[in-house]
């Protein structure tokens, strides 16, 4: 053990203090890799413990609460609840997110939670600097226009006490005057402090749920079963019901946001994939230098397992320092990357999601630790085995650097290897092993990174020697020696260009995903989308995060001027309003959006059915008896439906089952979504609300005259924004953005550890060829024209590792897209190629190449000449 | 008998071209003799340094060091045996350029388990020994090619081996202070009787040795006491073999 660590100490140790440039460019590599990972898994984290932490803090003594979908249930179930045996308590809360509609406070929003005041101090205890108006909470119940707010909310908008702000109701804009502040204490803690309380009353008429509540907290008595609880208020509450514990709240919040947080922990794991490919190269050019050390050492008595030792103790001591520099670069990083995260999960699961603080702690710094001396320890391990097997005899030698004895035999078994990884994912997929196992999944994915990874340096090599015979007559002198550099020496050009290659084809990956995601999204959405202009309250439309409003504004909208009605019998046709909401289904929750019955005439342009006629299933849709649905395509992958099967959905007035009558598009969920028609909803969830209106302008009237007309009639009184049909296209374009924002971080992290790598080799390279360079020098070339050699040189590297890069990262991407992702994330989505990112991945591998020769090309301009013609 | 050597053959294959370095080389060497090995280029006499250090493996015959049988160790125990038996001394010097003379000195014995505060003083005494005392510390890349030499003569004596094998000492040397090594390792033999096998090109440095083998053509063709042995017709011939060569 002794002779391990002396090794270590005075060879391994000594080596990377040597080269200190060197060891921190493959350290840094790791730690932004690691970097990366640590911020998805602080943001992820930090979201869940937010999400939890909010429902404990509203929770407050709750055994359990009871609720019924977005449209509430209605309040004479709370005697129900009260009367069920072992009940201590059972409180009430309508609970609502409102916008704010002051100008300076636009789209920012409130949870509102109406709560009976009377009864709250049963779960809930709240804390004001004036304690009259919890203490009387009479004072407060006679002015129906109080709210009370957190210090923290206050403050940060510059209200006190007695301040009058508007919130968006279903009736339109409404002002409220704060009557009490509360100390950052129970639910007052949660939402980041952006939560007020009003009267539950108030609450009903303000959020249109008069006569219902969304929620019941019920304390039980001491020491019985909840699961018996459960059981009993399940029974007596019948079908239609969900009584939870507040962790399963938060475990099914964890759930919704599962698919997402997958999906950018799969893309930083590729991240620090790539940082392994810069420690496999630094390990292996590390054997190549010492080849006549390692044999020295193996001649004067070294076993080859201290040999191996020492070079994976360097790697992994680089791998530690990487880890713990990635962990403090990563908490960083979070903190850059929170807002926008939470964002794109809000705007995917079309719901608020905020994260208030971030946790970073020593256990995620230990896991930094692990992972970069772990990935290093792997990254490593091929190089160190390779270099026991240089024999004592290597130090008998003269020097002789131009061979890669650690990469000799690799390229040949790698390439083979990651030829069988890709052959075998590809198989798998297309025969949807991959759907049927999550191991598989799993293996699948990894295999297709690493065969990509392992076969691209065999393709580098192969494009080297295709190109060999045109290459020569382009250029002049410089450019041709620059060439027959990286064609003498294939498997040289193929090792240097692995980490930018890995790293572009994550940038390709990424971009192939957002082009393929926005692509299908933006044709259904072309396909569904026909209505001229779209009402609703204010706040984000295309994320249905907006004040749902009473349908009976659809009888003012409809007198408005330029709005095309037709009528047939009783019926008129004109305003088609859209309800948005969830209900659960097999333990998840399902989107819901039910539809006003449009002018047949337009033969059911919303409806994008895939398998069957669009009129035929429109018509079912609209006009059965029996309660009817429509499914998207990805319930039924989910669930194993098809048109004509039945599924039972739970609503406030029980279980009713409904009959599938088509099966289209839609990507409001990732679970599934379902269409229903208005009016059958509205009677099952006893529900008046939508959330938006569309219209069709009538012939002879502009866009601007009618939203004119409609601002000038119902805009500031019922606060209405009107949004046209392309604004609405361009808000999901935006969306879609918005979601892959974040996945730039990783496409950066990816380039960055790619340019080091390169720079890495480069260096090397230059450095194995000093004596080669002062030849050059010696018999006429200039220090310019060495320095363009060298640029070139890097630029081909480039070039050649972008093609290589848009090969494999075409395919998977193809692979990846077509057949894993909608097992990831739950969506189906088409592949599109990504044919601008392609063009822009090629010229960002040759601008990084660019960036990355501009040392290595100093470095060899600079040499003297007698020093490099004598060095060994 | 420290080192016997038996019917010592080594073939090597290169593409489909075998080439014999050794057809039966048989020798005998005693405690504390300092013998020169010397031959033209492809005679074999660096292939049969390397054979009898354990740098490789003969394709026939014995080896047989202070009555052990090298050629049947393991890798494993090979590696022992160089490092607690064997030292060696290479032509380029081979030493770590991230380690000071003193811990290059140290190095086999510190791959042996000693601590270096264990090894420090011995590593110290032989450096004085050989006049390098007062550039302990220094790096190889701050000492002149002489002064590396005696540090890679340190570093064979550490381990108080049975036999020093030297691989053209003075190679990479001026004529200077390549006597200056040669003169180092004859007072070795003479005073400390160390056993020493040193191959070289060089004559005169062969001629510092006490025997003299010459190789030509993979087979012994002389084994005389270096008294007997005419160093300076060897001289003249090896020049014309060599030239012959081009």
């Amino acid at each position: 053990m002794r002779a391990v660590s002396n090794l270590f100490r005075f060879v391994g140790l000594r080596h990377i203090l040597k080269k200190p440039a060197r060891s921190l460019l493959t350290t840094l590599g790791v730690s932004f890799g690691i970097a990366l990972f640590i911020a998805i898994r602080i943001i992820n984290q930090s979201t869940l413990d937010s999400l939890r932490e909010n429902i404990e803090a509203v929770a407050g003594k709750t055994s359990l609460s009871i609720s019924s979908g977005d449209a509430g249930f209605p309040e004479n179930k709370i005697e129900v609840i009260e009367k069920t045996p072992g009940v201590e308590h059972a409180v009430p809360m309508v609970f609502s997110r409102a916008f704010l509609v002051d100008a300076k406070l636009n789209n920012e929003t409130l949870v509102i939670l109406g709560v009976d005041l009377l009864k709250e101090s049963s779960v809930r205890t709240y804390k004001t600097s004036d304690q009259q108006v919890i203490d009387d909470p009479l004072v407060f119940l006679n002015q129906p226009d109080s709210i009370i707010l957190t210090h923290e909310f206050a403050n940060q908008h510059k209200l006190g006490m007695d301040s009058r702000f508007s919130l968006a109701t279903t009736e339109g804009k409404k002002t409220f005057t704060v009557r009490g502040l509360l100390s950052p204490e129970g639910p007052a803690r949660a939402y980041g402090g952006a939560v007020a309380l009003m009267d539950i009353d108030g609450a009903r008429m303000t959020f249109g749920k008069e006569g219902k509540v969304d929620r019941v907290d019920v304390v039980v008595q001491k020491d019985l079963d909840l699961d018996e609880m459960i059981h009993r208020l399940e029974s007596a509450l019948g079908p239609g019901y969900q009584v939870e514990r507040p962790q399963s709240q938060s475990a099914a919040m964890h759930r919704m946001v599962k698919s997402y947080q997958m999906m950018m922990s799969f893309f930083s794991t590729l991240a620090l994939l790539v940082g392994l490919f810069l420690i496999t190269n630094s390990v292996s050019i590390s054997v190549m230098e010492r080849k006549r050390e390692i044999g020295s050492l193996r001649a004067i008595g070294a076993v080859r397992s201290g040999i191996l030792a020492v070079f994976l103790a360097e790697a992994v001591a680089m791998g530690i320092v990487g880890g713990l520099l990635g962990a403090a670069m990563g908490r960083v990083l979070a903190s850059f990357l929170v807002k926008g995260m939470s964002q794109s999960m809000s705007s995917q699961y079309l719901t608020r999601i905020e994260v208030s603080h971030l946790n970073f702690g020593i256990q995620d710094i230990l896991l930094a630790i692990v992972l970069g001396g772990g990935a290093a320890f792997f990254a490593a391990a091929w190089p160190a085995y390779k270099s026991t097997r240089i024999e004592p005899l290597e130090a008998m030698k003269n020097r002789d650097v131009g061979v890669d004895v650690a990469k000799k035999g690799f390229l040949r078994f790698s390439g083979s290897v990651g030829l069988v990884m890709v052959l075998a994912v590809s198989v798998s997929a297309t025969l949807g092993m991959n759907q049927k196992h999550r191991v598989i999944e799993f293996l699948g994915q990894l295999l297709a990174i690493l065969g990509s990874a392992l076969l691209g340096p065999s393709l580098v090599m192969g494009l080297v020697r295709m190109i060999r015979p045109l290459a020569l007559p382009l250029g002049g002198a410089v450019s041709r020696l620059a060439q027959d550099n990286l064609i003498r020496n294939p498997r040289r050009t193929a090792s240097n260009v692995t980490s930018l290659m890995v790293g572009l084809i994550l940038v390709i990956v990424v971009a192939a995903v957002n082009t393929s995601f926005r692509t299908t999204i933006d044709l259904w959405f072309g396909r569904v989308l026909h209505s001229d202009l779209i009402i609703s309250s204010s706040g984000q439309l295309i994320a249905f995060q907006t004040q749902p409003l009473h349908e009976s504004l659809a009888e003012e909208i409809v007198k408005v001027p330029g709005i095309q009605t037709k009528t047939e019998g009783a019926h008129v046709y004109g305003v088609y309003g859209v309800r948005f909401g969830h209900t659960p289904y097999e333990g998840k929750q399902l989107a819901i959006k039910a539809y006003d019955e449009p002018d047949p005439s337009y033969k059911y342009w919303i409806l994008d059915v895939r398998d069957r006629d669009r009129v035929e299933a429109g018509g079912e849709l609209f006009h059965s008896q029996e309660p009817v649905v429509m499914v998207s395509r990805n319930f039924v992958d989910h669930y194993d439906k098809k048109t004509g099967d039945s599924i039972e959905l739970d609503s406030p007035t029980g279980r009713h089952a409904f009959r599938i009558v088509g099966v289209m598009e839609d990507f409001a969920s990732d679970v599934g979504v379902l269409y229903l028609n208005r009016r059958q909803y509205r009677e099952i969830w006893k529900d008046p609300l939508v959330n938006s209106f569309g219209v069709q302008l009538a012939s002879g009237y502009t866009q601007e005259q009618v939203r004119a007309n409609i601002d000038q009639r119902l805009g500031r009184t019922r606060n209405l924004v009107v949004t046209s049909n392309s604004e609405l296209r361009k808000e999901m374009n935006d969306l879609v953005d918005r979601s892959f924002r974040n996945t730039r971080a990783i496409q950066a992290a990816a380039l960055l550890v790619g340019l080091l790598g390169l720079l890495n080799t480069m260096l090397i390279s230059v450095m194995e060829r000093m004596r080669e360079i002062g030849m050059l020098r010696a018999i006429g070339m200039s220090r310019r024209q060495i320095s363009a050699m060298i640029i070139q040189e890097t630029l081909f590297q480039g070039a050649l590792g972008a093609a290589t890069a848009v090969l494999l990262g075409s395919w998977l991407s193809y692979i990846w897209i077509t057949y894993s992702l909608s097992n990831i994330l739950g969506w189906i989505i088409d592949f599109y190629f990504p044919w601008g990112s392609i063009f822009s991945t090629v010229l960002i591998g040759i601008l990084v190449a660019l960036v990355a020769s501009f040392f290595p090309a100093r470095r060899a301009a600079g040499l003297e000449i007698a020093e490099a013609l004598e060095y060994e | 008998m420290l080192l016997e050597v038996k019917g010592l053959k080594k073939v090597f294959t290169r593409g489909e071209e075998s080439v014999e370095a050794l057809r039966g080389v048989s020798l005998s060497v005693e405690r504390g003799e300092f013998i020169s090995i010397m031959g033209p280029s492809g005679s074999g006499k660096s292939t049969l340094l390397h054979l009898i250090g354990g740098l490789d493996r003969p394709s026939a015959g014995s080896i047989s060091i202070s009555g052990q049988s090298i050629e049947t160790f393991t890798d494993q125990n090979l590696s022992v045996f160089r490092r607690r038996k064997l030292g060696f001394i290479f032509q380029f010097f081979n030493l770590l350029p991230t380690l000071s003379a003193l811990e290059n000195v140290a190095l086999p014995l510190l791959l042996d388990g000693q601590s270096l505060g264990q090894v420090q003083p011995k590593a110290k005494e032989l450096l004085e020994r050989i006049g390098m005392g007062k550039r302990i510390h220094h790096l190889p890349d701050q000492l002149s090619g002489g002064e590396m030499q005696r540090v890679a003569i340190a570093r064979a004596l550490v381990t108080d081996p049975l036999l020093i094998l030297a691989d053209e000492p003075t190679g990479n040397l001026d004529s200077k202070t390549g006597a200056t090594v040669l003169q180092i390792l004859s007072e070795l033999s003479t005073e400390k009787s160390n056993t020493i096998l040193m191959v070289t090109h060089d004559a005169k440095a062969a001629s510092f040795g006490k025997r003299v083998i010459s190789l030509r053509d993979g087979q012994i063709e002389k084994d005389l006491p270096a008294s007997q042995h005419h160093l300076t017709a060897d001289v003249r011939r090896l020049r014309e073999d060599d030239a012959g060569g081009f």
